[in-house]
């Protein structure tokens, strides 16, 4: 997928963002070193914080899924897209787990200015201009909660959407965020279009996963106070 | 009589320059290129329905730290003749309800609003149209609801916002919404419906900035006989209007599954 640098790997992590990283793994071992305290295996093969709902991953808490992004990227399942545009804006309705981009069509140059700095979304704040027949969407005032492989608060994300046939969506994105990434990088990834619908991912309703880690984290430290291990 | 000649003769002079170049009279509402009415745009209801579907009095809340906040504001009501038409043991149901309110809610758990309910919470909401497809994006919780103008068929399965099937009738867009579940409700007062219900939107654009929107409502489940409610739909017309992300999940999480998490004595 990435395209830029032309080795095809992410370019390294600032020291900055090193230090991140490093600092939320130790304090993370250092809290599951602690005695009465439960820490599931996460899908990474390591040790993973479940005190509560907040130390758990966003997709497991229907916050927000890879495909929504933005960077929107595939996942393991229900990959699918749907873009209504208008003479003023583009949507894209994302099925995972229905979240919508709305991009309105006029871009900062043309008057429109992104929200003011305070306001932080999750998804950014799309802005959108037509260059050719490419689709360029300039999104930023990601938030402190945005993660997308370390990148954050700071992100500026520009995605191209170019039609190379009438039923290929070339999608191309670079993530420029010098507070991360030691240089700016970019990927691309063919859409291809499919025949509909789209049914309603209702995840946050049916929800029954994030109780039953929180519990069964729960009893197996109720479990291990009443029979501590050798 | 000369002068008033004169003064009509000006006053058209004065229409005419107004004018906008498409010749569209002042007032007419928009449309797209191929005539239909122009839905497209940032709208919200200004009344009370959210929170009491019928018309009552402002009463105090039962989230009690939230003081004034927390008190739920009168209103004339929204539902044609007055009163919801329920069964007797659905009447019984929606007391239970509304004693309940503060816990079985499902918009105090972030739960998706569900038709007509998302048309009139105190969010906006933005309607996009061409002339191949029409969508609807709520800032409440980002529901979302394809209006489908070619009905694909029944339902396959029940939903949370269900399915919605668009038509025009004239300069009426009218929307069938079937497959709904039974697990929403129609306001924070703890009206309800089964998954029987039937829902026949109608929005007609009145003024360019105004729709009148109407709901009719079947659930023989539940209801004696169909029900109406009826509104006015106002566009945001604030230059740099947009809907602004409302992902309450996150906010619901404590409530949700504080029970399940880490004490600090444990």
């Amino acid at each position: 997928m990435i395209v830029d640098p032309p080795d095809g790997r992410i370019p390294p992590l600032t020291p900055e963002a090193q230090k991140r990283v490093a600092d939320r793994a130790r304090q993370i071992k250092e809290k599951c070193g602690e005695s009465g305290r439960v820490c599931p295996v996460g899908i990474d093969g390591q040790p993973s914080l479940a005190d509560g709902p907040k130390d758990r991953p966003y997709q497991e808490r229907c916050l927000l899924w890879p495909q929504a992004g933005p960077p929107m990227l595939p996942d393991a399942y229900n990959n699918n897209y749907w873009i209504v545009q208008t003479a003023d804006y583009v949507m894209i309705s994302i099925e995972a787990i229905h979240d919508v981009r709305i991009i309105p069509l006029d871009g900062p140059m043309d008057g429109r200015p992104h929200l003011e700095q305070s306001i932080r979304q999750w998804m950014g704040d799309p802005r959108g201009r037509w260059e050719g027949n490419t689709l360029v969407v300039d999104t930023t005032n990601f938030s402190d909660a945005t993660n997308f492989r370390n990148a954050g608060r700071n992100m500026h994300l520009t995605e191209r959407f170019t039609l190379t046939d009438p039923d290929t969506l070339l999608y191309e994105f670079t993530v420029d965020d010098p507070t991360t990434f030691t240089r700016p990088w970019s990927a691309a990834i063919p859409m291809v279009r499919t025949a509909g619908p789209i049914y309603e991912y209702a995840c946050h309703e049916g929800n029954y996963g994030i109780a039953n880690v929180l519990s069964g984290a729960r009893a197996q430290e109720q479990k291990r106070a009443v029979s501590p291990a050798k | 009589m000369m002068p008033r000649l004169v003064t009509i003769g000006v006053m058209v002079i004065l229409l005419s320059a107004v004018l906008p170049a498409t010749g569209q009279a002042p007032g007419a509402i928009p449309r797209t290129p191929a005539g239909k009415p122009n839905l497209s745009g940032i709208w919200q209801a200004m009344n009370t329905a959210n929170w009491d579907l019928q018309g009552h009095a402002a009463r105090q809340g039962l989230a009690l730290e939230l003081g004034a906040i927390g008190a739920e504001p009168g209103g004339i009501g929204v539902v044609e003749g007055g009163e919801i038409p329920y069964l007797p043991a659905a009447a019984a149901m929606r007391k239970q309800n509304f004693e309940h309110r503060l816990t079985e809610d499902p918009e105090v758990k972030c739960y998706l609003p569900g038709v007509p309910r998302a048309t009139y919470m105190p969010y906006p909401f933005q309607i996009f149209q061409n002339d191949k497809s029409l969508a609807m994006a709520y800032e409440y919780d980002s529901a979302f609801r394809n209006i489908y103008l070619k009905d694909p068929g029944p339902p396959p399965i029940d939903s949370w916002m269900g399915q919605s099937v668009g038509r025009w009738q004239g300069d009426t867009l009218v929307v069938d919404v079937t497959g709904l579940n039974d697990q929403t409700w129609f306001d924070r007062a703890g009206d309800f419906h089964s998954d029987a219900l039937h829902v026949v939107e109608r929005y007609t654009l009145s003024s360019p900035n105004v729709i009148d929107y109407e709901a009719t409502i079947e659930d023989p489940k539940t209801f004696s006989r169909p029900w109406k409610i009826r509104m006015p739909l106002y566009r945001h017309v604030e230059k740099n209007a947009q809907l602004v992300e409302f992902k309450c999940v996150e906010f619901v999480e404590d409530l949700l599954y504080g029970k399940y998490s880490k004490k600090p004595s444990q």
